[in-house]
């Protein structure tokens, strides 16, 4: 990752992009948490995709605009140190919302010192970032500081960000091992502008322009702060860690995807979500055996979450209609273990097992049918038992296949759950093989998988968020992947990755809609020391990365448009002092960046059409922003 | 799956081969992108429809024999749905029971009034639309943007029309229908002439057909104007003094037109029919 780091990226949760399939839309506001597609799987803000940061998870549990709404702007990219993506649910460490993935990002500062770096760009675009990574303490010691703001591409995109993380790591060494402690704390608080949707024949008939907005009062507000401690020990041949961690959120979001449709008044809704979160994680890993290991952990979290749902009046905000009014505490605790075997030394067998045990309370206040009277408490619980296996065997050369199979899980949203329900689980079954080549320059892998997903969820324009398929919830995917990483020369870096994955609804056969079926991904950099003037070294860093998104199947068998965009960066460091140029959409291509089939009614008088018709969000056009950074 | 981090010694052919294989599995992925259809279910495609008066066929249920003169409607829009109509969910739920033996044996639900109309997703809808003349010919309402679908059910707006849409025609600003005839009844016989301002909601009339993906699907929308004045009783105009021209303008307060009203917000006045072409129906 710290070899492409000179492709220009809108921020932090743009480095997904580095793992094959990954594709990223921003169609709510730059702010709102990404929308997520990855092998076949519209993951939407992060139901399918479990994310941790230092430890923490970041998934919220029950958010009613998307469950496992999973909200990464609150990282700095310039201390995201490294991405570990796991593609798949097949390692037991992997928990809720791990269906399509599971995604790691650890923080840390390589090159130490101070830096102090400057931004000003198109739509009057101004960041700010201050790190301080003090010298002789350890890659993972460091505190940052982001200030942004922009007035956005266009009417109602403006937005605005602060951050801050610290984070202190030390080790210290025992008698028969070591031992690390590290604690990281984080503040953000980001709020945005969402210009919506644009109805495509409004746009073809010339009465509403590209980036226009329908709904200006859209938008939203996010916080998280939070802090992780973690202790890793070394005793001998017996390793682990132990984290701990608490995270405090606050979102809310007003959108408004069909205009009139539903009330005369207006269909803007307002969703808001605070939790309160905690829990630990601890693991170890045990050799048993010269050719058998053991590893295993706990892991427990709890939430305490307030949530509601209110239809707004759309000239003045006034809420006239309440559809969600609930408090939810969660509960995930699992056990999880596997054995490792290399009975061959060619051989690698992975075996093992995870455990889940989910309970939720729900404090449903709402008014019942025909009555005053709240609905009350609910409670639920359900478990749920995964099975993970893979075997991997080093065929010499540089060459090894792999065989893998993992059952994984995606909690209920809870505000759904009745009394004493089993709470249902969204089950995924997911099965892969691959093939790898790893050489002295580079490294290639190419692989198919299947995955099956019992309850899907699909977008549902009138609440904005993925529900249920009623009837045909089950889905499976098939696919196949493409990765190969190459450094030729020194300094250079590249990598390209494509998916394909066909994603249909076992009882129709019907194929499962937003989803694309092609991602293709080419990153390349070049960061080099070229010269030195007065013994002071010239560095230049050069970045693209190119996108290609195939086309996304639309509800009524429509397709959307393929997307092709190019990004480019480059920089120049003399001594202290660096300058540089990031250009994103370098074509000024005309994408749209998400695209529907629904009804919607936006004339407030008499009703109009609600036949479906297409609705898009403008992608982002052509930008470019300067960049002035200060390296002590 | 986590990368394999050993590095082994790479030789030429060890390259070839990783080429191949990086390069065959390119191929065969944008060889299925390209063949991959799109099944996401159903299809945008239109209808065709047309809207026409039928005439009363015999007396009112107050036994009155009226003969029309002019019938003029303003539509605003008329929309196609998948849910059932209104009546009909109650009736296909009898009908299943009827076949139920266990019936005999239990105590059949009592409904107290015909439920409520769920119109479910729209199938296809009009665009606002002008004054109708219900007496001519069918009006061809052109073709009609649709998803394709089992249409169950449909509904009506009837709005007053505003001046720039009544132009040309009889209809006055701001009404939404107006009906001119003559009532006969035992010798009696009353010309009479009438206009409503009401906007008037027609929702779940039975509309069955299939919408079909090759745009086919004709829908021949009929207004029955003997239900209309089927609850008008024309004795009542006894007292109201006719115009220059021999008609009786319907007062505000009198019972023809409040049966006309009645009538015009009857859903049964309504009737959807498809028609295949093929089918000669």
């Amino acid at each position: 990752m710290q070899e492409l780091r000179a492709v220009p990226r809108g921020g932090a949760a743009d480095l997904l992009a580095l793992a094959p399939g990954f594709f990223l839309s921003q169609h709510g506001g730059e702010g709102k948490a990404h929308q997520l597609f990855l092998r076949g799987f519209d993951a939407e803000h992060g139901q399918d995709v479990e994310f941790t940061v230092a430890g923490a998870p970041v998934n919220d549990v029950s958010n009613g605009h998307g469950q496992g709404y999973a909200d990464l702007n609150f990282l700095i990219p310039e201390v995201v140190d490294r991405l570990n993506v796991i593609e798949g649910p097949y390692d037991p460490q992997q928990g809720d919302f791990a269906v399509a993935a599971s995604a790691r990002l650890d923080l840390g500062v390589r090159e130490r010192g101070l830096l102090v770096r400057g931004q000003y760009g198109s739509f009057d675009a101004m960041r700010a970032v201050a790190v301080w990574a003090p010298r002789g303490a350890s890659n993972e010691t460091f505190v940052a500081a982001e200030l942004g703001r922009s007035n956005g591409f266009g009417p109602s995109r403006a937005s605005q960000r602060a951050a801050a993380i610290a984070q202190y790591q030390r080790s210290f060494s025992t008698p028969n091992g070591s031992v690390s402690v590290r604690a990281t704390l984080q503040s953000y608080a980001g709020s945005w502008q969402s210009a919506g949707l644009v109805r495509e024949p409004d746009f073809l008939a010339g009465t509403q322009g590209f980036f226009d907005t329908l709904d200006p009062r859209q938008g939203g507000f996010s916080a998280r702060h939070g802090g992780v401690t973690e202790v890793r020990f070394r005793h001998g041949a017996l390793e682990g860690s132990l984290r701990a961690w608490v995270t405090r959120r606050e979102f809310r979001v007003r959108e408004n995807y069909t205009g009139f449709l539903l009330d005369a008044r207006g269909d803007r809704y307002e969703q808001r979500y605070e939790a309160t979160s905690f829990g630990l994680d601890a693991d170890v890993r045990q050799p048993l055996l010269s050719w058998l290991t053991a590893r295993g952990g706990a892991y427990a979290r709890h939430d305490v979450t307030t949530q509601s749902m209110n239809r707004m009046r759309f000239m003045d905000d006034l809420l006239y209609r309440r559809d969600i009014d609930a408090d939810v505490n969660a509960t995930d605790i699992a056990l999880w273990g596997e054995l490792e075997a290399r009975p061959l030394p060619w051989l690698e067998i992975h075996a093992g097992v995870r455990a889940d045990g989910l309970a939720y309370q729900i404090d449903d206040r709402l008014p019942r049918s025909g009555s005053m009277e709240p609905r009350g408490r609910r409670d639920a619980q359900g478990i749920h038992v995964g099975p993970k296996a893979s075997v991997r065997a080093r065929m010499g050369r540089g060459w090894s296949a792999e065989l893998a199979y993992g059952k994984g899980f995606r909690s209920p949203q809870a505000t759904t759950l009745g009394q004493g329900e089993n709470a249902p689980f969204a089950t995924v079954h997911s099965g892969e093989g691959a093939l790898r080549y790893t050489g002295l320059r580079g490294s290639a892998t190419v692989s198919g998988f299947v995955t099956h997903v019992d309850r899907d969820l699909v977008f549902d324009p009138v609440l904005g968020q993925n529900l249920p398929v009623v009837g045909a919830e089950a889905t499976t995917r098939f696919g196949a992947s493409a990765q190969a990483r190459l450094a030729p020369i020194r300094g250079l870096a590249l990598l390209a990755s494509g998916t394909y994955a066909r994603a249909t609804f076992d009882r129709t056969g019907l194929s499962v809609p937003y989803v694309p079926s092609l991602v293709l991904r080419v990153d390349g950099a070049f960061e080099r020391e070229i010269a030195r003037v007065r013994n002071v070294p010239v560095r230049i860093a050069v970045g693209v990365g190119s996108s290609l998104v195939g086309y996304r199947a639309l509800p009524f068998s429509e397709r959307s448009d393929a997307v092709f965009l190019l990004d480019a960066g480059a920089s120049v460091r003399v001594g202290f002092v660096e300058v540089g140029v990031k250009v994103r959409n370098v074509f000024d291509a005309r994408w749209r960046d998400a695209q529907f089939n629904y009804p919607s009614d936006w004339d407030a008088g008499p009703a109009g059409s609600r036949v479906p018709v297409r609705h898009f969000t403008a992608g982002r056009p052509l930008s470019a922003d300067a960049t002035l950074a200060v390296i002590l | 799956m986590d990368a394999t981090k050993s590095v082994t010694k790479c030789t030429p052919r060890s390259k070839r081969w990783a080429s191949w294989a990086l390069v065959a599995t390119a191929f065969s992925m944008v060889t299925a992108f390209q063949c991959a259809p799109i099944t996401t279910g159903g299809a945008r495609t239109s209808i065709r429809a047309t809207l026409e008066g039928a005439l009363p066929v015999a007396a009112t249920s107050a036994g009155w024999s009226v003969t029309y003169e002019q019938a003029l409607l303003s539509v605003d829009t008329i929309r196609w749905h998948t849910g059932n109509p209104v009546y009909e969910a109650r009736a296909r739920t009898q009908q299943r029971r009827a076949r139920d033996w266990m019936r005999y044996f239990s105590v059949g639900t009592a409904y107290a009034h015909p439920g409520h109309y769920t119109p479910g997703e729209a199938l296809a809808d009009t665009a606002p639309l002008r004054v109708f003349d219900l007496l001519g010919a069918p009006t061809q309402l052109g073709i009609i943007g649709a998803v394709t679908g089992t249409s169950n059910s449909a509904s009506l707006q009837l709005r007053p029309a505003d001046a720039a849409r009544v132009a040309g025609t009889a209809l006055g600003a701001n009404n939404t229908l107006r009906v001119q005839g003559t009532a006969s009844k035992e010798g009696v016989t009353v010309r009479f002439r009438a206009e409503l301002p009401d906007a008037i909601d027609i929702d779940g009339s039975p509309a069955h057909g299939e919408i079909t993906a090759d745009g086919a699907t004709e829908f021949r929308v009929v207004i029955d104007l003997g239900a209309w004045i089927d609850r008008a009783d024309f004795s009542t105009l006894a007292n109201v003094s006719a115009g220059s021209d021999g008609v009786v303008d319907v007062p505000a307060t009198a019972q023809v037109r409040n049966a006309l009203f009645r009538g015009a917000s009857n859903g049964a006045a309504y009737r959807f029919a498809v028609r295949v072409p093929n089918m000669g129906q």
